[in-house]
């Protein structure tokens, strides 16, 4: 177990990942507020933090935050949005200012697999890592992974 | 990792639009989750308090018969001296008070910008009309409202306020650690939770996280779950029976959902129960309101609407989640398949198949290796062209990126709004559709009665601004 002052300085030299991984997905006048709240509810479970993966960990906070957060301003209240994987994904208009052709293709896939293709790609996780952030066995995330690349890529093909 | 797949993921990075961000913060996050630890203030109190938005979102409701509640005020007004709602900024619902530390940026995200054209389809009617306008009230006393909703729910305790959010009141837990009850008091939105409910996900070392036990389903019956449901909801504001909730499961949940209905519509307005494999109830929402007619009012034609309207997103309302038409009907224990029907939308695309994935994500098969040139492709349904919602409005489509949308219908309808001060509204509009795909709900009352928020700037694809 970590101890207090650990925790301190593993969350501090996290703050500044997770504030990307939140830029990327939500409203840039939003981060602030949901990275405390990331941080409050990692503070609070700090004991659950799988040693050695704390990142992941975190991601997989962050994660939860966005979808609540979403959720909260898409206003979807129905029983299908209730069923609806939670996104967390960066959007495609986070991409497009750079890259349209690409952010045309991203828009294209499902959220599950913008979720592990940023992770991959964004966040730079193992496969291993983005099992933990998502939640999912590594098996799953791989195969997400593959998927994901594969269909990224053919869309890409198709555009050009 | 194929050159290929390394060559996207560069790409992906390069278009990170988070590689030069740094964020100060005002206050340093690690140390204020300490302070609040150590303050007492805990997660409980602090969800209340962030998710503010998430409980305006959730809009105040009213009873399937509104005129119970309603004080019908029967006059037609055409040209108002000051407007009777000032939306808010973002139509969607009020957003944080959170100040933006990227100056522009915020609007970037928030505005739809869409260069798309809408036509009045030939069967659209070019007549004005009238409709009224329903003003979703919180319930005047959120004290008793709460303690009603928490004796149905077992919680006897007292009604506290969060210290950092004196317009939250809270019966049960405030740590968020068991059940709690929450009530917003400026839309009168409330929301239970109980983590105790659930079985939670723990993490051993560097294995994968993995849910605590696995728990027989002990779901309640449909009707036990129904009336459940009508009793909690029908707690406070309007009163539901239980042949008005509608309930679902899945492999993880049941839910009971009732939607309020005006002038016999239904509307975006929703309140919803969970119960978790356990047979506890998992988590509530629901709104202590009452409807309040605020009078008739002129509305414009379906093709005005559709012609001057669609196109600005601040005349934008919400429709009854039942408005958005699926293709498919909900099967809720095939979720990858209903919710989310994977058509590619490449077309002659090849399947060339890996290990499926099963809903749960739980694969038992090792990761597919990749072939050679990494082509592989799967979870595909080939399809011979693209799904069809929209006609491009040329052969360049991708660099005008504007399309022409014909409109076919317009439905009367009440859409859901929120004013400037996080209260709801439905408001007379169209629920409009082009029969291929397309849906949104468009405001039909003509002006002068609602103040539409500033403009804000939007930035199109290309980066240039515009108002």
């Amino acid at each position: 177990m970590r101890t207090e002052q650990q925790f301190t300085t593993l969350y501090r030299e996290s703050l500044p990942l997770i504030s990307k991984y939140l830029f990327r997905r939500v409203e840039a006048n939003q981060v602030e507020e949901l990275c405390s709240q990331v941080f409050e509810i990692a503070w609070q479970k700090r004991a659950a933090a799988p040693a050695g993966f704390e990142l992941p960990w975190l991601y997989r906070i962050a994660a939860n935050v966005i979808s609540n957060h979403r959720r909260s301003l898409t206003r979807e209240t129905s029983l299908i949005a209730s069923l609806r994987e939670p996104n967390s994904a960066p959007s495609a208009e986070s991409i497009a200012l750079a890259d349209l052709e690409l952010a045309e293709a991203w828009a294209k896939l499902k959220p599950a697999e913008q979720n592990v293709l940023a992770l991959a790609a964004f966040e730079g996780l193992g496969v291993h890592e983005i099992s933990l952030a998502l939640g999912i066995s590594s098996n799953a995330a791989g195969v997400r992974l593959h998927r994901a690349r594969a269909n990224l890529a053919l869309l890409l093909e198709y555009q050009e | 990792m194929t050159n290929k797949n390394k060559d996207l993921e560069a790409r992906l990075r390069a278009a990170d639009s988070a590689q030069n961000f740094n964020l100060e913060f005002a206050t340093d996050p690690i140390e204020q989750a300490k302070q609040k630890a150590a303050g007492r203030v805990s997660i409980g109190a602090s969800f209340a308090l962030k998710s503010a938005a998430f409980k305006r979102s959730f809009l105040a409701g009213g009873v399937a018969t509104a005129a119970a509640t309603a004080a019908i005020l029967g006059l037609v007004v055409g040209t108002q001296p000051a407007a009777l709602i000032s939306l808010g900024g973002d139509t969607r619902g009020p957003i944080s008070e959170s100040s933006s530390k990227v100056a522009g940026m915020d609007s970037m995200a928030l505005a739809p910008y869409s260069q798309d054209e809408y036509t009045a389809g030939g069967d659209l009617s070019a007549a004005a009309g009238s409709g009224h306008i329903y003003e979703i009230r919180p319930l005047a006393d959120p004290k008793t409202a709460l303690s009603n909703l928490g004796s149905v729910l077992g919680l006897d305790g007292a009604v506290k306020s969060y210290p950092e959010d004196k317009a939250s009141l809270y019966i049960g837990s405030s740590d968020y650690s068991a059940a709690n009850i929450s009530l917003y008091t400026t839309n009168g939105t409330w929301f239970y939770n109980d983590s105790s409910a659930a079985p939670s996900v723990i993490c051993k070392g560097d294995a994968a996280c993995e849910q605590e036990a696995e728990v027989s389903e002990n779901y309640p019956s449909e009707q036990a779950a129904k009336q459940t449901a009508a009793a909690l909801f029908s707690a406070a504001g309007p009163t539901f029976k239980a042949s008005d909730i509608k309930v679902e499961s899945t492999d993880w949940q049941l839910y009971a959902t009732a939607i309020l209905k005006v002038e016999g519509q239904e509307t975006a307005i929703e309140w919803q129960a969970s119960w978790a494999r356990s047979g506890k109830l998992e988590s509530a929402t629901g709104h202590a309101v009452e409807v309040v007619d605020r009078g008739s009012f002129e509305t414009v034609s379906a093709v005005t609407a559709v012609e001057q309207r669609l196109r600005e997103y601040r005349w934008s309302g919400q429709m009854a989640s039942s408005s958005y038409h699926f293709n498919h009907s909900l099967d809720s224990r095939s979720f990858d398949e209903v919710i989310e029907p994977y058509e590619n939308p490449i077309p002659g695309a090849n399947s060339d198949p890996v290990p499926a994935e099963t809903s749960d994500g739980a694969d038992s098969d090792p990761v597919p290796a990749e072939t050679s040139d990494g082509e592989a492709v799967s979870g595909m349904v080939a399809t011979a062209a693209p799904p069809v919602s929209m006609q491009s409005g040329g052969s360049e489509a991708s660099e005008t990126r504007q399309d022409k949308i014909v409109i076919t219908s317009a439905k009367a309808a009440l859409v859901l709004v929120h004013d400037a001060n996080g209260r709801s509204w439905l408001v007379p509009g169209y629920e409009v559709t082009d029969g291929h795909g397309f849906y949104a709900g468009v405001i039909s009352v003509v002006d002068g009665v609602i103040e539409l928020p500033e403009a804000a700037e939007m930035i199109p694809m290309d980066g240039m601004a515009v108002k």
